[in-house]
């Protein structure tokens, strides 16, 4: 069996996270057991949020060098964050439900989440259209829904509780085993998602036209028992 | 044909945000309005609104098929009589968002959303929150209410009593805040309060001076919170 380190440190964050949030962490004084949501909403939206960062550190490198490598971890990025964005927007439904007392509204947070959504979208429309420099620009003009996310609840009235940790006060409202638990899942979330968009990487690079495709691996790469 | 579909992705993607960027300037923008604006709006606003607040500690009042309750932002008081589902979190001396008609001088709510706050904790072994100072002040001391909100600091009164007043204070807002008022050699400020938390703020009036309110939140200040009160000459 063949150790890779970010497998084991994913594998590592995979295992820690759920015992964080279930074990570590106390309920929450006023939504009580409902609240441990918030060890992967939280994540999730945060994790989709470095994603758009890639997608804009790709595409603004592929504007100044025409590397195909670019955008293809472009496309990564951007799948897994639309997946994560899809997956902080139905976390967060299943909190509103019982906090809140609504799956949906359309307050400033949950309207620009959408927008997000939507932007991450596009790109991908149009990196499978059209690809290379209009699929930079792209992602470019997208990432400008990640401030626009962060700022909603500060700029504009909401249901969506302020921030909490990214506040601008610089002063954390959580007890330390909670806010240990949301950060042992962020890392979780975050080492997870790398190490998917590196393995999409790569096998976007196999489905280049002209290339072979290599075998799968998955599973032992060697038949139990063939001698070496 | 490429180009065809090119074009098609793009207006799509465009009729899809401008839908949203429109929801979210009619509906986003101005989410909820606040107990205040409401008062200050002379005629009655027809049609359907929202409105958010701090729930009134003790006012709530269970009434059939709903609750009752009286939503504040620290300056205006507005009673809502609301019929519906009622989220199990809901609670006094929490923020909450109500959507229906004003009818009168009461407001007909069919959904209630419970606005919470940005914190986090266990269920306490103590209370956490301490009661309020009893205001109870001399009757010659002009008072007035400053509501503090997201991101807002609000006055009933822009315009105080020359000697010895007495601000009540409540943070109506979903994050902690404090109030600092300064000028005319005041200087006075209240601790931090907690969402829901309040507090009485005394100080001595000079005559004719402009204090000004700040909340003294790391970043709350330039996204708002500052206001000022006018002292009579």
């Amino acid at each position: 069996m063949r150790f890779s380190l970010p497998g084991v440190l994913v594998s590592v964050g995979a295992a820690a996270a759920p015992v964080m949030g279930l074990l570590v962490a106390p309920p929450d004084a006023v939504q009580g057991e409902v609240q441990r949501l918030m060890y992967v909403h939280v994540p999730a939206a945060w994790t989709a949020y470095l994603c758009f960062t890639a997608v804009l550190a790709a595409g603004l490198l592929r504007l100044v060098r025409r590397r195909p490598a670019l955008d293809r971890l472009g496309r990564a990025a951007a799948e897994v964050g639309a997946g994560l964005t899809a997956l902080a927007i139905v976390l967060g439904m299943l909190w509103g439900r019982p906090v809140w007392g609504v799956w949906w509204t359309w307050d400033p947070r949950l309207t620009t989440t959408v927008l997000m959504l939507g932007a991450y979208l596009v790109y991908l429309a149009v990196a499978r259209l059209a690809g290379g420099r209009a699929a930079a620009w792209a992602g470019c003009a997208g990432f400008l829904t990640v401030p626009l996310v962060h700022g909603s609840v500060l700029w504009w009235r909401a249901l969506h509780q302020p921030p909490t940790v990214l506040s601008p006060e610089g002063r954390w409202p959580i007890a330390p085993p909670m806010l240990a638990a949301l950060l042992v899942s962020t890392a979780a979330f975050a080492a997870l998602a790398a190490w998917v968009i590196a393995r999409r990487a790569r096998s976007l690079a196999a489905e280049r036209p002209g290339s072979p495709v290599p075998a799968p691996r998955i599973g032992p790469e060697v038949p139990a028992g063939a001698a070496r | 044909m490429k180009v065809g579909v090119k074009l098609l992705v793009a207006s799509a993607a465009l009729v899809a945000g401008g839908v949203v960027a429109y929801r979210a300037l009619d509906d986003g923008l101005v989410y909820y309005r606040t107990p205040q604006e409401l008062a200050a709006s002379s005629q009655a606003l027809p049609g359907r609104l929202r409105v958010g607040g701090l729930v009134v500690e003790g006012s709530v009042l269970a009434v059939p098929g709903g609750v009752a309750f009286t939503l504040t932002d620290g300056v205006s008081d507005l009673r809502v009589v609301h019929t519906g589902a009622v989220s199990p979190v809901f609670a006094a001396g929490q923020g909450a968002i109500v959507e229906g008609r004003l009818d009168g001088r009461v407001f007909r709510s069919d959904r209630l959303m419970v606005k919470h706050s940005n914190e986090y904790r266990p269920p306490p072994a103590a209370a956490t929150i301490a009661p309020a100072a009893a205001p109870i002040a001399p009757a010659a001391v002009s008072r007035t209410r400053v509501g503090l909100t997201e991101w807002a600091i609000s006055a009933r009164d822009p315009l105080l009593r020359p000697g010895p007043v007495s601000l009540e204070v409540t943070n109506a807002g979903a994050t902690a805040h404090d109030l600092i008022v300064t000028g005319g050699g005041v200087s006075a400020h209240t601790p931090v309060l907690a969402p829901g938390q309040s507090a009485t703020l005394r100080l001595r009036a000079p005559r004719g001076a402009l204090l000004t309110l700040v909340c003294g939140l790391g970043g709350h200040e330039p996204l708002g919170m500052r206001g000022t009160l006018r002292v009579a000459t």
